[in-house]
């Protein structure tokens, strides 16, 4: 153990990272803020005030589906879910300590239509997270209030955004992702989370079936327990001032595939099979 | 009215278990950096806790469980820190030590916890088990097929060294 103990000695925390890292401390305990609380009576009466100013000054004609919403291409509708993606296996996070869990996917939303000339997109369970340098949406967002969102640079969190729709938000320039929660965090997709945790970092091979069922079925289960509490309005502005509405969904469903990977060994090398997940994201109207 | 923060209690853990928490986050990201970010991050949800009440074992044990949950959905990102000192370098490993770091890498994440926390930390299996809140029998095991796996991937001379 002599290499291994002399290598993790030099392994240290400098002087000057502890001074700063206690400095850091000793701020952020100082600036702690108070939780404050709003009487739900004072929030309800202002909900019924943004109501009624939208009833007269945003006239809507529900249920009229003339525009339609594609993720990456694909079209959704209401009878069943549209496969619009893989959600990449690094973004995710659930902190059993903290109480957060959350996934990210890339936002892949458009709407297309005509006479539309804004989009406005609202989420429940969830956040926008939106590059500060993004000044495609500057003019209208809505600074989430949920608190269960990762730490990312340069990206703030909204729960409502508009964007022009001729100027929409392109996922692949615009880089803007959907942070799911689940609505609430209880003892179940804790235990869902603290299960899929054990696969992160171990193989699954093609030997075990028992673990290879429960690979899938814990896997399925964490993803589309974080996604499928989100919910997103999707309004669309027409040229006339008339608004439409419609609401989707999300789930996860998760397809194993095996792939050859090669150990090195003293023996030589040994070539197994090994089950990698692919997370599906499918979205629904509702 | 004034706030009562405990600079004595901030400055104790931060010299007493910025190391321990450098070297488990090394191990996962093999960047001094990143691994910094890791330890800022523990040591602030460290403090979200009431720890006043743990003795320094419960502590230690704590702060390493809360390492590797960290260190588990850590994203791979540029350091948030602003002033990185010369101080900080990435460590200079001799061509022998980095060849045992690299095989050690080159384990699951579980294994390489097990083996830091028993052969450099001296946890016992029962202490690891606590700690990770893992069965005894799966810590012994684990730590058995480390050091089988890294019989493997060693050669005699460097394993009895490891």
């Amino acid at each position: 153990m002599k290499t291994y103990k002399n290598a993790m000695n030099k392994i240290n925390a400098s002087e000057s990272f502890k001074a700063e890292t206690a400095e850091m401390l000793v701020s952020h305990q100082a600036n702690k803020k108070k939780i404050r609380f709003i009487p739900i009576a004072a929030v309800a009466a202002s909900l019924a005030l943004v109501v009624a100013l939208g009833a007269i000054f945003f006239p809507t004609s529900e249920n009229n589906n003339s525009f339609i919403i594609t993720a990456n291409a694909a079209e959704l509708n209401s009878n069943s879910f549209t496969t619009i993606g893989e959600l990449p296996a690094s973004n995710w996070r659930a902190d059993v300590d903290e109480n957060e869990i959350y996934v990210i996917a890339d936002f892949a939303l458009e709407v297309k239509g005509e006479n539309i000339k804004n989009v406005t997109y609202t989420i429940d369970n969830g956040a926008f997270a939106v590059p500060d340098a993004n000044d495609k949406l500057t003019a209208s967002k809505k600074a989430s209030k949920k608190v269960c969102v990762p730490k990312r640079e340069n990206k703030s969190f909204y729960s409502e955004i508009t964007a022009k729709y001729n100027n929409q938000i392109d996922t692949t320039n615009d880089n803007v992702e959907i942070v799911f929660n689940p609505a609430k965090i209880d003892k179940d997709i804790i235990l869902v989370a603290e299960r899929y945790g054990k696969f992160a970092d171990v193989w699954v091979y093609d030997t075990e079936a028992e673990k290879i069922n429960n690979y899938q079925k814990t896997t399925e289960e964490f993803f589309s327990g974080a996604v499928k509490d989100c919910r997103i309005k999707v309004q669309a502005e027409y040229s006339d001032g008339t608004i439409e509405t419609q609401r989707l969904t999300y789930n996860a469903d998760v397809k194993l595939y095996t792939e050859p990977l090669t150990f090195h060994t003293k023996n030589g090398d040994e070539t197994r099979n090994v089950y990698i997940a692919k997370v599906n994201l499918k979205a629904k109207l509702v | 009215m004034a706030k009562n923060i405990d600079v004595n209690l901030i400055n104790h853990i931060v010299n007493t278990y910025s190391d321990t928490i450098l070297r488990i986050a090394y191990q996962y990201t093999q960047s001094i950096y990143d691994s910094q970010d890791i330890a800022q991050d523990v040591f602030l949800a460290i403090m979200k806790k009431d720890i006043s009440a743990l003795s320094e074992e419960k502590l230690k044990a704590y702060i390493i469980r809360a390492t590797i949950n960290k260190c588990n959905d850590f994203h791979r990102k540029k350091s948030r820190r602003k002033v990185i000192s010369l101080e900080d370098a990435e460590p200079v490993f001799t061509p022998e030590e980095q060849n045992v770091l690299d095989e050690v890498n080159s384990l699951p994440e579980k294994y390489r916890n097990v083996i830091y926390l028993h052969y450099y930390e001296g946890y016992r299996v029962n202490e690891i088990a606590e700690i990770l809140g893992a069965k005894p029998s799966t810590i012994s095991s684990q730590l058995s097929r480390a050091r089988a796996k890294l019989k493997d991937y060693l050669t005699e001379e460097s394993y009895e060294n490891l």
